[in-house]
């Protein structure tokens, strides 16, 4: 299908859709990096203001890549970060039965919490990369569209980080 | 054959267990790669937030329109109050001299000592608004609205001759002819003809009767000290509303002494014998200054 020539972003629908594609990797980004539910959201309607302020002189397909540059930007220049505070699914994957064990369910609960930790200890610019490929599915590609680098370095992101929390999970053993 | 992230590409599912299973904790990796596909995504209420930002567009964009609109209020404002103060007039009387001042329509301000008066020329028609430091009488022609404003009350007048007093604490007005409204803080006073007020800090402390026609602080003579012929001369043109040419006298003339504002005859005959010269008479409004040839 040909797409329509004059995608103009300042339409309101267009706007829109732009919106309902794009929000929530960027406010999961955001609170990855941040830590901070609100301070994500409100970074969240930031990119999204300044996108419709520019909304002429940026194009319809440049629009995805305008707000990963101005998210980078936003979060360059604002907040502390705080810890990163996760939720485990309440559903939990299949398991066999004989895997259900009390003493089992124990050491899972306590990998979790290491888990947890070790991803809080990150470094920034690693748990937001492994945290995109992890929770939201994104692509290394993608990821690398989102934070602005090659997909090599996003590779490279992921191997330290994977390395880095096997090493503090084992230690703590 | 060694991959530089071959756990990167094994977390991506691109490599299968086999390839990294030697990598050291390779079970605590295989954990980490379960478990971390367990946790939730962060809770983010899109549809409000996008309300929030519909919000601030809409708000965005009005302010950046009241901006427009605001900056040309500004600017008609500000050309129309530099036209405005261009325009005023200001006229300040010495300290031991009377001034007469002659508005646009013909109405008449005689300035006493040590007094400051102000008009706009270019809006008189208008509005004939004035403002007054000091003591002046008014005689004032039929017309629009006569308002004098001073810092210790308000007159407003149609058509009529009056006196207004404005200094330190004191505001007098007197009314010789037709009548005068009086304001001051929050009285109001009508004044008939051949009334006076006084108000003191705003309150009224004498109403009562004048039986002269005009103010007797209004000098019957202008005194002049060192001053040049051409102001004297001016002096005598604006009093009897006379025209006076001097262009054939020698012009570094000066003058002391007083000429009388009740006489144009002996105000004439004092010039003419002070400086040697003659005059003709073109027609009743109408002077022309000679030198006299014949001393």
């Amino acid at each position: 299908m040909e797409k329509r020539l004059v995608d103009n972003v300042c339409e309101e629908q267009v706007f829109e859709g732009i919106y309902s594609k794009n929000s929530e990797v960027i406010n999961n980004y955001f609170f990855y990096k941040f830590g901070h539910k609100i301070m994500a959201e409100e970074s969240v309607q930031e990119a999204f203001i300044k996108l419709w302020e520019n909304c002429k002189k940026v194009p319809f397909a440049k629009a995805k890549s305008y707000l990963y540059t101005v998210a980078n930007n936003i979060s360059l220049n604002k907040y502390k970060h705080q810890k990163v505070v996760l939720k485990y699914a309440k559903t939990e994957p299949q398991q066999t039965k004989d895997l259900q064990s009390p003493e089992y369910k124990m050491e899972e609960k306590e990998f979790k919490v290491k888990l947890e930790k070790a991803i809080q200890d990150l470094s920034e610019k690693q748990r937001t990369a492994f945290l995109l490929h992890r929770i939201d599915n994104r692509s290394y590609k993608e990821i690398a569209e989102i934070l602005n680098i090659s997909v090599k370095a996003v590779e490279k992101r992921m191997q330290k980080a994977l390395e880095g929390m096997r090493k503090q999970i084992d230690e703590f053993k | 054959m060694k991959q530089k992230y071959n756990l990167a590409d094994w977390l991506d599912g691109k490599v299968d267990d086999e390839v990294v299973q030697n990598t050291k904790g390779f079970d605590t990796l295989k954990k980490i790669k379960m478990y971390s596909a367990h946790f939730q995504k962060p809770e983010f209420k899109k549809d409000e937030v996008y309300k929030a930002i519909k919000k601030k567009k809409s708000s965005r964009r009005k302010t950046k329109f009241n901006w427009s609109i605001a900056a040309s209020i500004l600017l008609i404002i500000g050309v129309s109050t530099l036209v405005f103060t261009l325009s005023n007039k200001d006229f300040t009387s010495k300290i031991n001299s009377q001034e007469t001042v002659l508005l646009p329509d013909d109405s008449k301000v005689i300035l006493a000592q040590n007094s400051k008066f102000q008009f706009n020329n270019w809006f008189w028609s208008f509005d004939r608004t004035t403002k007054l430091f000091g003591k002046a009488y008014f005689d004032v022609d039929k017309g629009k609205t006569f308002t004098v404003k001073t810092d210790l009350g308000t007159v407003q007048v149609l058509g009529t001759r009056f006196d207004v007093e404005s200094r330190d604490s004191i505001f007098k007005v007197v009314c010789y002819e037709g009548s005068v409204k009086v304001t001051s803080l929050e009285n109001e006073i009508i004044l008939e003809k051949d009334q006076f007020v006084v108000f003191q800090n705003g309150h009224k402390v004498e109403q009562s009767n004048v039986y002269i026609d005009e103010p007797d602080w209004i000098s019957t003579t202008n005194v002049f000290k060192d001053a040049p012929l051409s102001e004297v001369i001016l002096q005598l043109e604006k009093n009897y509303t006379i025209e006076i040419d001097i262009s054939k006298l020698n012009q570094n003339k000066r003058f002391t002494g007083s000429l009388p504002s009740d006489s144009l005859s002996l105000a004439l005959d004092i010039l003419v014998k002070t400086y040697q010269i003659n005059f003709k008479v073109v027609n009743k409004n109408k002077f022309i200054f000679v030198e006299d040839e014949t001393r």
